[in-house]
């Protein structure tokens, strides 16, 4: 019987990709948030598609590294996937909505 | 019992205490990890899991606002709800509204969370010129709009509050059988006494129902018909059944060859299109209501009436020179005249 507890145990970290990817959507979330509120949609490009695309990259890699929690990585492909599809749901709703020439 | 079976368990139960022995010992002797370390491990753990917490709480936080903006646009862009009250908007102004038409291309929109804003300019032909009449802006919390916000520009307010007597008061046109609650003369003496360098609008009454394309025969020549309030089968007792004031509708009897105006013309009579709105309110009574401040429409009743008598006037309004407008008072077929808006010479 083996009661001994490994003393070399490695800690179960987040993968580093991940949580970038989680941070890039974080700001490009804060970034959509304050577009909102003072009521534009002259938000930022980089915010809307480059970085968020960036960011889905990254996650995508998050979730093939080993050994490492992929939480961040599986949140940073959520919100940076949801930003570009809802800006571009939004500016297909806007135009429906007494759409003019 | 034997000696020798005795022997055996003897045996095993020294084996078992001296393992028993052993296994404390090891216990006691190697732990792996020292107090420290797995006070570090904890320490770590719970560090790591409330990092995570506040991130993924700020993230959630971060999605609400969008989450619901895009609801609200969802709600009202999915099967063109937000159209359908604009539409419904425009066109009650233009039905109940004597003389007021508005820019289709100017009618602006703003979509907040679970709510909707819609800004128009109505205006006023007087003479020859539109002069801007009021700022609108209906608010629609989801469907449910509220009484507009007006800023006016007009000389002569409309009556303040939705009283019984202040609406009253507010009338302009009177049905062939109805009373007249103002002296006739007063009015065609604020006529007399404007001065001849003047354009006015004035809501005549006639004496009885008249055919729309007959009015043109007894209206002096330089004065131009504006709008034509229709007979709906209420305007006799201006009550509804529950005794509720109800005020006139009709519609432009100008053709507007403005491409957004419902009433340009082109496919259908200014008849037909006030037939097309009267329907579209039907559906929409409730909005109708609360845009036009008018507590009783009674569009079905009034709809199915006007299809089944067709389309007769007891008024309209006219605008032109004051001098044509004074010429009124000598047509049998007006009854009464009150006096609109008045703005200096712009006739052309």
């Amino acid at each position: 019987m083996e009661l001994e507890i490994k003393k070399k145990r490695k800690r179960k970290l987040q993968t580093l990709t991940g949580f970038i990817s989680f941070l890039i959507g974080l700001l490009s979330l804060a970034v959509l948030n304050m577009g909102l509120l003072i009521e534009t949609m002259d938000i930022p490009e980089l915010f809307l598609f480059p970085l968020p695309f960036l960011g889905v990259f990254l996650g995508v890699v998050g979730l093939f590294t080993k050994n490492r929690s992929k939480q961040f990585a599986w949140w940073g492909i959520g919100i940076n996937g949801f930003i570009p599809i809802f800006f571009i749901i939004m500016m297909g709703l806007s135009w429906t909505i007494n759409a003019k020439p | 019992m034997s000696d020798e079976h005795k022997q055996d368990q003897n045996n095993d139960e020294n084996l078992y205490k001296a393992y028993m022995m052993k296994t404390k010992n090891d216990i006691h002797i190697s732990p792996s990890l020292s107090e420290e370390e797995q006070k570090e491990i904890i320490r770590v753990g719970s560090n790591t899991a409330r990092n995570a917490t506040v991130m993924i709480s700020l993230a959630i936080l971060l999605l609400i606002l969008p989450l619901m903006t895009l609801i609200t646009y969802m709600y009202y862009g999915i099967g063109g709800k937000a159209n359908t009250m604009i539409d419904v908007v425009g066109k009650t102004i233009y039905v109940t509204q004597p003389n007021v038409s508005l820019e289709e291309m100017e009618i602006e929109s703003e979509i907040g969370l679970f709510s909707m804003n819609v800004n128009f300019d109505t205006f006023k032909r007087i003479g020859s010129e539109d002069y801007l009449a009021e700022k609108v802006d209906v608010y629609f919390g989801l469907n449910e709009p509220k009484f507009p916000e007006k800023i006016s520009f007009l000389e002569q307010l409309p009556p303040m509050g939705y009283g019984i007597d202040v609406m009253k008061d507010g009338q302009k046109f009177f049905h062939p059988d109805a009373g007249i609650p103002f002296n006739v003369s007063d009015e065609w003496g604020v006529l007399k006494g404007l001065p001849d360098g003047t354009v006015a609008e004035a809501y005549l009454s006639f004496s009885q129902l008249i055919n729309p394309d007959d009015i043109d025969a007894f209206l002096p020549k330089e004065t131009e018909i504006r709008w034509l309030a229709v007979d709906t089968g209420l305007e006799a007792k201006q009550l509804d059944k529950e005794g509720v004031p109800i005020t006139p509708i009709g519609y432009p009897s100008q053709v507007d060859t403005t491409t957004w105006s419902p009433f340009n013309g082109r496919e259908q009579t200014n008849e037909e299109v006030f037939l097309e709105i009267l329907k579209l309110l039907e559906k929409n009574e409730e909005t109708a209501e609360i845009v036009s401040e008018i507590k009783s429409l009674e569009i079905k009743e009034r709809r199915k009436y006007v299809q089944d008598n067709g389309v007769q006037v007891y008024g309209a309004v006219v605008t032109g020179p004051v001098p044509e407008l004074r010429k009124l008072e000598q047509v049998k077929e007006v009854r009464a005249l009150k006096i609109g808006e008045v703005k200096l010479w712009n006739w052309k």
